[in-house]
């Protein structure tokens, strides 16, 4: 007897709803799989402010970043500008608000590369999802801060 | 010759049956409430967000063309098709006691306009069906570039 002839209404009926309920459980995650570009170099910002000197000597170009909740790996540090942390200042005689410089301390622009996956509305380095207005704790070998991401450079744009 | 249907087949049918029923509510369900309504149950509205007290890096990172997400619910929220960036004020109580709106420096306001897809429902407006709209409420949203705290401030007709 061939075993075809074993192969009943309820056989085919089970093969069915199983290949059914796959396609149905695995729907939803086809979307996500539209990745336009992977390993894309990109540039991007981060800003710590109100930071030292002993800080800033800690910053060495060349170096690797981390987020250090997550421990995601975020890039190298391309280059730093330091630039004076100012407060704002309320003139209440002329009803005005100035920005004044603080003495020894400082606001610093660290730029990061980093291979990123571009997929749809979506920048990724190892996990992080990297968004201008994104508060992240950084670290490196010798510091640790949180701050904003301020700039995204895409190879791209 | 024919086999008779014992208590396991018919055990066998009951459980499928029930699987197929299973599977049919829940995907009607998710037709009804989910982001794949349907076009004509809803309405292309234009909805502005104001982001307050930002700086240019904000400014730079928001482009008209770009989509935008709820960031609390993930889904699609709307498109945006234009931008106007006012310059930000503050209110301070002058010497005299008069209050004053002064500039706020190196900050700015941007009133982001969405073409979203309206779904209206007796308790209100949903973008996509899904992320609630309503006028003075915030919300966290996200383009590719950026991440940024919004408030409603109208929804057109």
């Amino acid at each position: 007897m061939s075993w075809t002839k074993r192969i009943g209404i309820i056989d085919i009926l089970i093969v069915l709803v199983i290949v059914s309920g796959v396609l149905y459980v695995l729907k939803p995650f086809s979307k996500k799989g539209e990745i336009t570009k992977s390993n894309t170099e990109i540039e991007y910002t981060f800003e710590t402010i109100e930071v030292g000197q002993e800080f800033i000597n800690q910053l060495e170009i060349g170096k690797d970043v981390y987020d250090s909740n997550k421990n995601y790996y975020l890039g190298k540090i391309k280059s730093f500008n330091v630039v004076p942390f100012r407060d704002k200042f309320e003139d209440t005689k002329n009803g005005t608000i100035t920005l004044v410089d603080v003495p020894n301390q400082y606001n610093v622009l660290i730029d990061v590369e980093a291979k990123a996956v571009i997929s749809n509305d979506t920048i990724i380095v190892d996990g992080e999802e990297i968004r201008v207005g994104l508060y992240i704790p950084v670290k490196g070998k010798g510091f640790a801060s949180y701050g904003y991401i301020v700039k995204i450079e895409r190879g791209d744009s | 010759m024919k086999r008779k249907l014992n208590w396991i087949d018919y055990f066998v049918i009951f459980i499928v049956i029930s699987i197929v029923i299973v599977l049919v509510v829940k995907f009607k369900n998710s037709k009804v409430s989910g982001p794949s309504l349907s076009n004509d149950t809803k309405n292309k509205k234009e909805v502005v967000l104001v982001i307050k007290g930002v700086r240019e890096y904000s400014i730079n990172a928001i482009q008209i063309g770009d989509n935008i997400y709820s960031d609390d619910t993930n889904y699609y929220f709307g498109k945006i098709v234009d931008i106007e960036v006012l310059d930000d004020f503050e209110p301070i109580i002058k010497d005299n006691g008069e209050v004053v709106l002064a500039r706020n420096p190196e900050k700015y306001e941007i009133r982001i306009t969405a073409e979203c897809n309206i779904m209206e429902r007796p308790s209100g407006y949903f973008a996509e069906g899904i992320t609630e709209v309503k006028v003075n409420s915030t919300g966290k949203y996200k383009t590719i570039g950026s991440l940024f705290a919004g408030v409603t401030y109208s929804i057109g007709e």
